[in-house]
């Protein structure tokens, strides 16, 4: 048997730190320099290190599908439900997200090296699902829908699930109340009265209070540091609390951006319009929202995120972005010419007649 | 000097060849006295307000560093995020990737520890000794206690009787504390009474309470044991102090059979016998199927601590149960009496009272000792975060050594600057290193800013470090591996799945870091640096099986 076995030698244990020590001063410049964009591509026919940027979008679906300049990316990194695209060329890259039975959503930014280009992408689906909350229902639960409406709602041509029932009878004793129904009808009565007053009230209020008004809102809305309203037909977002950190899309100023040769060919000129990051100290503070030159009835912000608004234009309800960065991307939730609509706890209820039902923000699914 | 005895000393040659030296044993020798050094009257300080004048406010200004140094750095940290992001994420990457390498770095240590243990475990060390005379050796046991259950120093003294090795050549001392109570006095009596015809002799002192310039504690309780035996066996005997070796062994210290063996054969062949202490390997194995995951996590880490310093042993100091020559204890007047971490401190007494001619001699052999466990989760969380608190008050050591190493000119400058750099080193990266790494690696994220914020650099920031800290964390992979061949067997009525949380259990690591390493450290360097002295804690034992 082997005697006894000594320590490490010193000689051994230095190698084996000089070795490690060797390692860390190779590793740490090019770690750093990766961190901070650097790339050498390998791939090229002459190899060069370039400056890159990225991309970090943010999508609520799992199922959302990420390409740039149509090439589909894969094992982007992700951060909660965000992808984080990186070792991008500077210039402009157009971004789209889709998901199956979804409105596309596509967006072109340019990239600044160094710099990561935020976005947040939402999707509609094409077809509207709507749930429709019934004023009566039968003892088993099923939904009564009178045939002698005066107009069929336009939900008829959205996407339902729910098993109803047409009656031609206008009798109701034997049927049950639905207590949602009449909650949502009395929110919709509610509305409608204290939109008036507030049209009466701010008119007075801005008139008569505020000598540098530049607006005077029928209705105005709040939300995490944002207020929305409405000034000569045009929907403005204006950005409050100046001394916080503002949303990423008030912080770009327009320029225009050179285009690689390659793209000339697509554009027809050597620049494009587009925004460029700027200091927090230069962000701006309002932002006009795009209604595609149709009249703005109503709108609110969207309840799943303040960075989406709900615009009612003359032939429906649409989900608008206020990044105004390139264009903003507008999807249609519910179409219809004649309804009404309500956020109540985290849903958007449209009244049109007499039915009441409930729009899906996004496809559930199954 | 008159020749009375003479006997061989074996040594190995670099080529492996042994080499026999005759040495002469005097019999009027004189009586050995306290190195010179060590008469100074602050030799023994134990915190600034042992000194007066200028040596307090320098030691106290010593006692401060600690704190400060490790402070600063958390919250420099967190300012850099704040007000030069950028620097900060650079720095970040740089310490993440320093991280991942001294984790291999120290994982190629403690693999090679583990091999040399293994081997070390399976070598018959008897047969390795007979080749020497060593029967003029007596060991010297002393076992300190204070209120720990009666099984407990019952299985400590079953195992140091079941040693491979003649119990007549050991003598047991079994220290009390006066102000245990009446309890510890049973079992003193009991114990004699059990043993007194086991060993060659065995022993029972009281430690007196309240001793005027006495902390109560292990230290001096060993102490004072040890000048029982003195004056009660080693004089009257005449047995010079050259041919005894003290073992001082926690309560809960199991012996492994060949443990003097390997003693004896490490005295016998190192350079200077008198002037090295014998380092074993705690295992905390004595009760390890019965206590909490993350117990075992916190124990194992210790150990495998130990084991990568076996490796380093121009860093070790002595730590916990430990031998070394009565002589070179009586030279510097035995261990410390005030102060809380007397196993290290007694290695900082010997290396400077010798002027630097002083090391420790890793055994890589182990000693098996109990883990933390209390009745309740929640006690032994507090239990092992206390335990883990006094050990890392050993930076008072880091003050004392400072201290000496600018008094004691005799000691060559470049190992008392190797020392000192190390030592403190190793005290400020223990507590910064995991709050840094797991915690603060995320500041220059949240507070940098928004012109960082937009930056490619603040983005790849988490990835990388999280990259990185994966690629170290694989080194749990061998932390498990080699845990589960130090554990014991499985006793009966354990299910087998025991083994698979054992092997899992190492990704409480991080965790473990942060909350029973950096923040107990921070704990004990604040309390220092503030002056609110720490007292000796006692770990209680308790034992299933």
């Amino acid at each position: 048997m082997r005697p006894v076995v000594p320590p490490l030698t010193r000689i051994r244990r230095k190698l084996v730190f000089l070795t490690l020590l060797a390692a860390f001063l190779i590793l740490l410049p090019l770690s750093i320099f990766y961190a901070i964009g650097y790339r050498y591509d390998f791939t090229q026919p002459n190899p060069a290190i370039t400056v890159t940027g990225a991309f970090y979008v943010f999508t609520d679906s799992p199922q959302a599908e990420i390409f740039v300049n149509d090439q589909r990316i894969e094992n982007a990194r992700t951060f909660r439900r965000a992808f984080y695209i990186q070792g991008l060329p500077p210039g402009v890259h157009r971004v789209h997200v889709q998901i199956p039975g979804m409105h596309t959503w596509v967006k072109e930014l340019p990239i600044t090296p160094h710099l990561v280009t935020e976005m947040e992408a939402f999707n509609v689906p094409l077809v509207p699902i709507v749930r429709y909350i019934p004023a009566y229902e039968t003892a088993d639960g099923r939904a009564v829908i009178p045939a002698t409406a005066s107009t069929t709602p336009s939900f008829f041509l959205a996407s339902s699930s729910l098993l109803y029932t047409i009656t031609t009878s206008t009798a109701t004793r034997t049927l049950a109340i639905n207590q949602e129904y009449r909650l949502l009808d009395e929110l919709f009565l509610e509305k409608a009265s204290t939109t008036a007053v507030l049209r009466a009230f701010e008119g007075v209020h801005h008139a008569t209070t505020s000598s540098t008004s530049l607006s005077v809102a029928t209705t105005t809305k709040e939300r995490d540091g944002l207020r929305v309203y409405e000034q000569n037909g045009d929907i403005i977002v204006e950005r409050l609390n100046q001394g916080e950190e503002p949303p990423h899309y008030f912080c770009h100023t327009a320029q225009a951006i050179e285009i690689s040769v390659e793209e000339m060919d697509t554009y027809g000129t050597s620049t494009i319009p587009s925004r460029v990051p700027v200091e927090s100290s230069e962000c701006r503070t309002t932002i006009r929202m795009d209604r595609q030159g149709k009249k703005v009835h109503d709108f609110d912000f969207h309840p799943e995120t303040p960075n989406l608004l709900l615009l009612q234009l003359d032939d429906g309800l649409y989900v608008v972005e206020i990044d105004d960065r390139t264009w903003q991307n507008s999807q249609p939730l519910y179409r219809g010419t004649t309804f009404e609509f309500i956020l109540y706890r985290g849903g958007v209820f449209i009244k049109e007649g007499d039915a009441i039902f409930e729009v899906a923000l996004q496809r559930t699914e199954g | 000097m008159k020749e009375k005895d003479t006997h061989r000393r074996v040594s190995l040659s670099k080529r492996g060849e042994k080499v026999y030296t005759r040495f002469y044993h005097c019999m009027n020798q004189e009586t050995p006295r306290r190195l010179p050094y060590a008469e100074r009257p602050d030799f023994h300080v134990g915190r600034a307000t042992d000194l007066e004048g200028r040596q307090r406010l320098f030691y106290r200004f010593l006692e401060i560093v600690p704190g400060v140094a490790s402070w600063g750095t958390l919250i420099g940290v967190v300012l850099l995020s704040i007000y030069v992001p950028f620097v900060a994420a650079y720095f970040v990457i740089a310490f993440a990737l320093y991280w991942v390498l001294k984790t291999a770095f120290l994982s190629y240590h403690l693999r090679y520890n583990w091999k040399r243990l293994r081997h070390h475990m399976s070598l018959d060390w008897k047969n390795m000794v007979d080749r020497f005379s060593y029967g003029h050796l007596y060991h010297v046991v002393i076992l300190p206690f204070y209120k720990e259950p009666r099984e407990v120093v019952v299985a400590s003294l079953e195992a140091l009787k079941n040693v491979r090795y003649d119990s007549k050549k050991i003598i047991v001392v079994l220290a009390a504390e006066e102000r245990a109570g009446d309890g510890a006095a049973d079992i003193l009596a009991q114990m004699h009474e059990r043993y007194k015809d086991t060993f060659g002799h065995f022993l029972t002192t009281v430690h007196p309470a309240d001793l005027p310039g006495e902390m109560a504690g292990k230290g001096s309780n060993a102490s004072y044991a040890a000048e029982e035996v003195r004056t009660r066996i080693l004089d009257p005997l005449r047995i010079s102090y050259e041919e005894v070796l003290v073992s001082i062994f926690d309560i809960d210290t199991v012996l492994y059979p060949d443990y003097f063996n390997c003693l004896v054969w490490h005295f016998m062949t190192a350079e200077n016998p008198l002037k090295s202490s014998f380092q074993p390997v705690p295992i905390f194995n004595n009760n390890i199927w019965d206590v909490p995951a993350i117990s075992r996590v916190v124990a194992m880490s210790s150990t495998f601590w130990e084991m990568i310093q076996q490796e380093r042993p121009e860093r070790m100091a002595t730590f916990s149960s430990h031998s070394v020559s009565f002589k070179a204890l009586y030279e510097v007047g035995y261990w410390q009496k005030n102060m809380v971490s007397e196993d290290s401190r007694i290695f900082w007494n010997l290396l400077i009272a010798n002027n630097g001619a002083y090391k420790v001699i890793p055994l890589s052999y182990p000693v098996s000792m109990d883990a933390n466990g209390a009745p309740t989760l929640i006690q032994t969380f507090i239990q092992i975060y206390k335990q883990h608190r006094r050990w890392t008050y050993g930076v008072e050591n880091l003050c004392y050594l400072l201290y000496h190493f600018t008094k004691n000119s005799a000691m060559p400058r470049r190992q008392r600057l190797a020392l000192a750099f190390q030592q403190a080193e190793g005290y400020w990266s223990l507590v910064t290193n995991p709050i840094m790494l797991f915690i603060l690696g995320w500041a220059p994220i949240f507070l940098g800013g928004q012109d960082f914020h937009q930056t490619v650099l603040s983005y790849n920031l988490p990835i990388m470090v999280r990259d990185l800290l994966i690629l170290a964390m694989f080194g749990l992979v061998v932390s498990s591996v080699i845990s589960l061949t130090l554990i014991p067997a499985r006793p009966e009525g354990y299910s087998r799945f025991q083994y698979l949380v054992m092997a899992v259990q190492w990704i409480m690591i991080p965790a473990t870091m942060i909350i029973f390493s950096a923040i107990p450290g921070l704990d004990a360097q604040t309390r220092l640096m503030l002056g609110k002295y720490m007292g000796f804690w006692v770990t209680p034992k308790n034992r299933e099986s």
